[in-house]
């Protein structure tokens, strides 16, 4: 649908949802955008629960793939109408990480958001100990916003939740840059 | 039910929903205890959303001082796994100014960590909320950054500020209290 050269983010097919319910057991695939509770979900009840969510506008899911290959699942979710913002979420697959995939992706779908959604304002949420995520929403020009203490217990211990917002202005800065 | 310096807290009852929802519609209290903007939100609207709004990830109590409800206050969001919880409040524009959001946020903490058992409370102001910002500073939050430009009102962009307050925080001002 979007494509970086050979990265692309396009609708999710039903093909990729094996490999997507396998990253959500995998105790060390869980993303940032969880505060990192590993649920015992199976296969059934991620099949449910795609029932019960039906994609929308206000729900836009993709899955990131390289070649035709499936590496990672990125979403714009919680679309505010009024202050025109909207939150992204990226899953990369852990075989798959270290590539720059993240980057690219979320540089996608930020492209998207504001150029075809006109939104104002797009953020995220990281953990502290997310390096990978931080940096990639770092590369394409989210800037830090907040950190929030002890905000994720995870792997027994708390983690500072950090928030990481891009505006229109900054988003067209670069784009002109570019 | 739970009682501070000035004001009891106690479960909503249906009789308040009328005074609530008034109090709702006004718009300064309306821009105190919302990011949202003001629409001409039905009763019918506001008494199912109140109904559907109980469980056990929120804890929503009526304030009242001297027998009088004067709004309502709460901790939203519960996590059972992270320990924590978001703090709202929302109270009449008569009650403002004589320090009772400020007793309503002492016995939310109060309530939050030792009946609770949270490790976090945290909340999101307007930044032009300057009055809330520093009732809550007072009360123990620590401002732990702004998310800008993430409201729209008054026909332009706000920043948000995230406050905070960690049970450490709270035991150290409790045991500074009692000094």
């Amino acid at each position: 649908m979007f494509s970086d050269g050979d990265l692309q983010i396009r609708p999710i097919a039903p093909a990729d949802l094996p490999l997507m319910h396998a990253w959500l057991v995998d105790a060390t695939s869980n993303s940032s955008a969880d505060s990192g509770l590993l649920l015992p979900l199976t296969w059934e009840q991620l099949l449910e629960r795609l029932a019960d969510n039906p994609p929308n506008q206000d729900c836009e899911q993709y899955a990131i793939a390289v070649e035709e290959r499936l590496v990672g699942h990125c979403q714009l979710v919680a679309f505010d109408h009024l202050a025109r913002s909207a939150e992204a979420v990226l899953t990369v697959a852990p075989a798959e990480r270290g590539k720059d995939y993240g980057h690219r992706a979320v540089g996608l779908l930020v492209d998207h958001a504001f150029r075809d959604r006109g939104l104002h304002r797009v953020w995220t949420g990281v953990r502290a100990d997310d390096e990978d995520g931080q940096r990639a929403y770092g590369a394409v020009g989210f800037i830090e916003e907040t950190r929030e203490r002890e905000q994720h217990w995870v792997n027994g211990r708390y983690v500072d939740g950090i928030r990481m917002g891009l505006l229109r202005p900054e988003w067209d800065q670069r784009h002109a840059a570019r | 039910m739970l009682h501070g310096e000035h004001v009891t807290l106690r479960p909503v009852r249906v009789e308040d929903l009328h005074a609530l929802y008034a109090n709702l519609l006004d718009p300064e209290t309306w821009i105190s205890g919302s990011d949202k903007p003001l629409w001409p939100m039905p009763f019918s609207v506001y008494e199912k959303m109140c109904s559907t709004s109980v469980g056990d990830d929120m804890a929503e109590f009526a304030v009242e001082v001297g027998g009088t409800l004067i709004g309502r206050g709460g901790l939203f969001e519960i996590d059972h796994v992270s320990r924590n919880a978001s703090i709202g409040l929302s109270l009449c524009a008569a009650s403002r100014g004589q320090g009772f959001g400020r007793d309503v946020v002492r016995v939310l903490l109060d309530y939050g960590f030792q009946k609770r058992n949270l490790h976090r409370i945290y909340l999101e102001a307007l930044a032009r909320n300057i009055a809330g910002l520093r009732a809550y500073a007072a009360s123990g939050f620590v401002e732990e950054g702004r998310l800008r430009d993430s409201a729209y009102l008054y026909g332009g962009f706000e920043d948000l500020v995230v406050m905070g307050v960690l049970r450490s925080d709270w035991l150290d001002s409790r045991l500074g209290s009692e000094r």
